[in-house]
């Protein structure tokens, strides 16, 4: 009991409106869910009242909240301001603490960023010779890069060392 | 009107006709884009893992523009809605401001929070404004029935103020009529494109966008419009994907809302990206043709 009660004022420190004491289950956040409309599991209202009782441990082993689309219509439909989307970015973030699973792309994310300041360099793109039309037949293409389409070369944090060493600071401050 | 252009990680990298055609578009209607170098990701990736990331990447961006004097116009919901929110917790939290603030200054930068986050329905449709549209218009797109799509994070949370209304959003409707077309409600408006799965349940993503697309084709449209890059990645660039792994008959051009707006200008094709679009957008090019 009373590392989950750590464990919720961690949740509660991570920065959001994240308030799942206030929730009443009256399951509006999970009637409007597009996941939860797909995905049995998934359920917003499940993981606010799974909270509630501490079952915090239960919930970060289950890595169930990464599924989330972010929509937000949980967060804006309460009719307590529980913000579920909130609670859900909280987990997240104290799973990627913890080393539990975590999709990939996060760590991935976060190196790019470190070295050229956005989550992926500028990539070569398809190019039909005219917009496409149903008739994938007769669809030819090239690939052309930013300057191709005359688009000014993307430039990276002007001292990508100092940058990168306050996000870096950032992170582990966090951390 | 000048403002900084915030084009964001996924149109700087990959989503190349959304900043072809807004740098087109907006200077015809008297918004003058300036670009800021050394602008960095929003943060947005980093909402999941480390808050303090994120928002010292959002202080960081909103800095840059600041120490120009600029409010910022991001090309992505998720970085509009990202910034906003930033905005939101370090002006609610001062504690938080200082710690950013700290961090910001290894860089010389100084976050005050002197500059407004804009967004493109607000330029559009609050301060350019629909008259100034329509005699922008060389081309009508009448005959056109065109299904506008917002994205979430353009309405929600209304809590940070968000450009259009979260249950009832007109805007993005009256620009595209604002061009001669059609558009009609329709019931799933509000639905998501299943983007923010996409990372951890890919098939669930490509359902939720399946379903909306599926909608979208039967209720007759000719096209969807979108404002966000990753809206578009999904309803656009994935859109052969859904056929191959969902098998469904889904085939409907979708394109940003500036590549419409320079179509109705009589702008160059190549110029608005329009052949970098992966679905059937030379349909509604046909169609306008033929009418």
């Amino acid at each position: 009991l009373k590392a989950s009660a750590n464990l919720l004022s961690d949740l509660k420190h991570v920065v959001g409106d994240q308030q799942p004491e206030y929730c009443i289950m009256c399951g509006k956040c999970s009637s409007g869910c597009p996941v939860a409309r797909f995905q049995k599991e998934f359920r917003p209202s499940r993981i606010v009242i799974m909270t509630q009782l501490g079952m915090i441990n239960e919930l970060l082993n289950s890595g169930v909240f990464w599924a989330c689309a972010e929509c937000l219509a949980c967060k804006e439909r309460c009719p307590r301001e529980v913000a579920p989307f909130d609670l859900i970015r909280a987990l997240r973030n104290l799973a990627f603490k913890s080393k539990l699973p975590t999709p990939r792309e996060y760590s991935a994310f976060i190196n790019s960023i470190l070295r050229y300041g956005i989550i992926q360099r500028p990539i070569r793109v398809r190019i039909w010779r005219k917009p496409p039309t149903k008739k994938e037949s007769t669809r030819k293409f090239e690939f052309r890069d930013r300057s191709a389409l005359n688009l000014p070369e993307y430039k990276k944090p002007t001292s990508i060392k100092k940058f990168s060493k306050a996000l870096r600071k950032a992170l582990e401050e966090d951390f | 009107l000048k403002i900084a252009l915030y084009p964001g990680c996924t149109v700087q990298s990959e989503q190349y006709a959304f900043e072809m055609s807004a740098r087109c578009v907006f200077p015809k209607l008297g918004v003058k884009l300036i670009d800021i170098d050394g602008f960095s990701c929003c943060g947005y990736p980093l909402r999941s893992v480390s808050s303090l990331g994120w928002i010292y990447l959002s202080a960081r961006n909103l800095a840059l523009a600041e120490r120009r004097g600029l409010d910022i116009m991001p090309l992505c919901n998720g970085c509009h809605l990202t910034l906003c929110e930033a905005k939101y917790y370090l002006e609610e939290n001062p504690k938080l401001k200082e710690r950013v603030n700290s961090l910001l200054s290894i860089e010389g930068l100084k976050y005050k929070g002197k500059s407004r986050v804009v967004h493109i329905l607000e330029i559009l449709h609050d301060y350019v404004g629909i008259k100034k549209i329509q005699n922008s218009v060389k081309i009508s797109l009448k005959g056109l029935r065109l299904a506008p799509h917002y994205g979430c994070h353009a309405i929600r949370p209304s809590k940070l103020g968000r450009p259009d209304d979260p249950e009832e959003p007109k805007k993005l409707e009256k620009l595209i009529e604002a061009l001669g077309a059609n558009t009609d409600e329709y019931p799933e408006l509000l639905d998501c494109c299943g983007s923010g799965s996409a990372l951890s349940a890919s098939r669930v993503a490509l359902s939720i966008a399946a379903q909306k697309l599926k909608a979208v084709q039967k209720r007759g449209f000719d096209a969807m419009v979108v404002i966000c890059p990753f809206c578009m990645k999904m309803f656009d660039s994935k859109q052969h994907v859904i056929r191959a792994v969902l098998h469904e008959d889904i085939n409907l051009p979708v394109l940003y809302y500036t590549q419409l707006l320079g179509l109705a200008m009589g702008l160059k094709l190549e110029d608005l990206g329009l052949n970098l679009n992966l679905s059937p957008v030379g349909e509604i090019l046909n169609k306008l043709r033929g009418s």
